[in-house]
């Protein structure tokens, strides 16, 4: 059984591997060659992907507007999630706050591009860092409000009875004691977060024309349908740059993540 | 101590749906004193004891703590964090986040004490109840024992009016929880704490309490010192439940035996017949009995026996009795029920 399972890890692995080991061998020809390994590999995609093209600014666009989207989403869904896993609401608020999150989660997000963009350009947030991060709320929010919402549930309800009986009110209690314990699960909304929204397309295209506001999966996407289309050495440096961040932020903070999950509930 | 209550409980009632839990719960509690909810689990005691604290609601009835109404069961409702009580929850409910110090700062920052105040009064209190070398661990650091300090410091440090403990000492270790009962008194008397716990261990219930009020299926059926109690049970379910008392139904081969108590025979009200394990002594007549099992305590032993009718009993002798033999013992103290369990009648005989 256990080798089956190696077998099938190891399928999975070689299906990550193989596009992943090509796009390296792709971005290391010269241009005009087309021998894979590449016979004289060299660097100059990549120098040219960073210096000419400036792709860590693009880079950086991403990171700026997911981590504002998330940021607003957090701050909107801690109280949101708190309210539906422990306040005594109406039974009707209850059920419509949870059937819109639900609603909204399972929706395809192009539908609502075209609302989310004309409410945008109303107040005159297209073109801009904050108007990414307000339309990246249709990815983020109902998820972040889910994931709070069960993490909220899963804490003992007699440690924020506790708090009451010292004296803490309701946002003392927020702040105090459902804050700092819910940090696991705001470290998980974070990491999933920014791994879903890394090759966001649709959105960010749309609401941004400015090239130097374009996000890194835009001018990859660009890439393909632009003057640079046959120079597929470029194509591929630019794309492994693109990955590595995400390679990183997951194996760095998974770590974290599991040592938050388990020493923080822990009674 | 003055003799005015100074927390008064009157005819609390709560109902989940179909489901009565408190009937009629009145009682009242006088300044300094001890008072322990004794009762079978579920049974009501902990949602007493969250009513008080003001985290749930009364259907009806009032709940008054130092002459201020806190819940009227209508309109008046102070929320537990206005309410100046102290809780020490069954599984201690720490913060898990936050150091022992923390934890029990945390009243303290509350009320938004000086920071140089709450460092003073946190470890005095640490000091009180030894802790005072582990205030830096988070609570998954700190043994079972440690843990219940530290709730029982976080829930007093605010000098609190009215202290409110449920089953603080189910997750001791039964071998320290006699010592650690006799330090939790006696601390609390030192600092004269009103206090309310409740438990379902009568062991523990007649050790700690000043007065006992004994829960069963939601209603009061007995308040007294553990004294009054225990020696006079209102009813049967106080008098096996307290002390453990052998009940027997009356027969007419009791007569003999009653009629040294001058009991009549015509008095049909009684229904049941009880004594206690140590009012017993074994004689040349008396009830029968066959010898099952003899246990070693140590200055005694405890016989169990078999009566003619069948019922087990149990009774203290000094010496062991054999098992199988066939003794004659004589209840030296006998309670006479009523066919609905309450007590008619205490009669006691000279050895």
């Amino acid at each position: 059984m256990a080798s089956l399972i190696n077998v099938f890890l190891i399928v999975v692995l070689l299906t990550v591997l193989v596009p992943l080991g090509v796009l390296v061998m792709i971005s290391l020809l010269p241009p005009g060659e087309w021998s894979i390994p590449p016979k004289s590999p060299t660097l100059d995609n990549f120098v040219y992907v960073l210096k000419e093209f400036k792709f860590y600014r693009n880079m950086l666009n991403t990171f700026l507007f997911i981590g504002l989207a998330i940021l607003i989403s957090l701050i909107l869904a801690l109280p949101t999630a708190y309210a539906i896993a422990r306040l005594q609401i109406k039974y009707y608020v209850w059920v419509f706050t949870v059937a819109l999150v639900i609603l909204v989660k399972s929706l395809p997000p192009g539908s609502l591009l075209v609302p989310v963009y004309e409410l945008l350009w109303k107040l005159r947030l297209t073109n801009t860092v904050l108007g990414v991060a307000l339309s990246y709320q249709v990815y983020t929010l109902p998820f972040v409000i889910w994931i709070l919402t069960s993490f909220l549930l899963d804490l003992p309800r007699e440690v924020e009875t506790a708090a009451r009986i010292d004296g803490a009110g309701r946002f003392a209690r927020l702040r105090h004691i459902i804050l700092p314990l819910s940090i696991p699960g705001i470290i998980s909304a974070v990491i999933l977060g920014f791994l879903n929204l890394w090759n966001e397309y649709m959105y960010s295209s749309v609401i941004v024309s400015s090239r130097n506001l374009q996000t890194a999966a835009v001018v990859l996407g660009q890439l393909v349908t632009s003057e640079y289309v046959y120079d597929w050495g470029i194509l591929a440096s630019a794309n492994i740059i693109s990955v590595l961040p995400a390679i990183f932020f997951v194996s760095f903070v998974q770590k974290n993540i599991s040592k938050a999950i388990t020493g923080g509930i822990k009674g | 101590m003055s003799s005015k209550s100074f927390v008064e409980i009157i005819d609390i009632h709560k109902s989940y749906g179909k489901l009565v839990v408190l009937e009629g719960v009145n009682f009242d509690v006088k300044k300094g004193e001890f008072i322990v909810i004794l009762g079978p689990s579920g049974e009501g005691k902990t949602t007493l004891l969250n009513i008080i604290a003001g985290v749930i609601r009364p259907d009806k009835g009032k709940v008054i703590i130092d002459g201020q109404v806190v819940d009227d069961s209508s309109n008046i409702y102070i929320p537990p964090e206005r309410r100046d009580v102290g809780y020490v929850f069954q599984n201690y409910a720490l913060y898990p986040h936050m150091t022992a110090f923390d934890n029990i700062a945390f009243p303290l920052k509350m009320k938004k004490l000086p920071r140089d105040e709450i460092e003073q009064r946190v470890e005095k209190i640490a000091k009180l109840l030894k802790i005072d070398h582990v205030l830096h661990h988070k609570p998954s650091q700190l043994s079972g024992g440690q843990q219940q300090r530290v709730a029982v410091a976080r829930a007093i440090v605010k000098e609190p009016k009215l202290l409110l403990m449920d089953e603080p000492f189910s997750n001791i270790d039964p071998a320290l929880r006699a010592s650690v009962r006799l330090e939790l008194r006696l601390l609390l008397k030192s600092l004269g704490i009103t206090s309310i716990m409740a438990t379902h261990d009568q062991e523990e219930a007649m050790t700690l309490a000043d007065r006992l009020l004994i829960l069963r299926r939601g209603k009061p059926i007995q308040i007294g010192s553990p004294m009054e109690v225990y020696e006079k049970p209102s009813d049967r379910f106080v008098a096996e439940f307290v002390g453990g008392m052998n009940i027997l139904e009356l027969k007419s081969e009791y007569s003999s035996l009653l009629r040294e108590y001058r009991v009549e025979g015509e008095d049909v009200s009684v229904k049941f017949m009880g004594f206690r394990p140590e009012s017993v002594i074994i004689s040349n007549e008396g009830l029968e009995a066959e010898v099952l099992d003899a246990e070693y305590k140590g200055d005694k032993w405890t016989i169990i026996a078999q009566i003619r009718s069948g019922e087990i009993i149990r009774f203290y002798n000094k010496d062991p009795v054999n098992t199988k033999s066939t003794v004659y013992i004589k209840p030296t103290k006998i309670y006479l029920f009523s066919s609905e369990g309450k007590t008619v009648k205490i009669l006691t005989i000279n050895k």
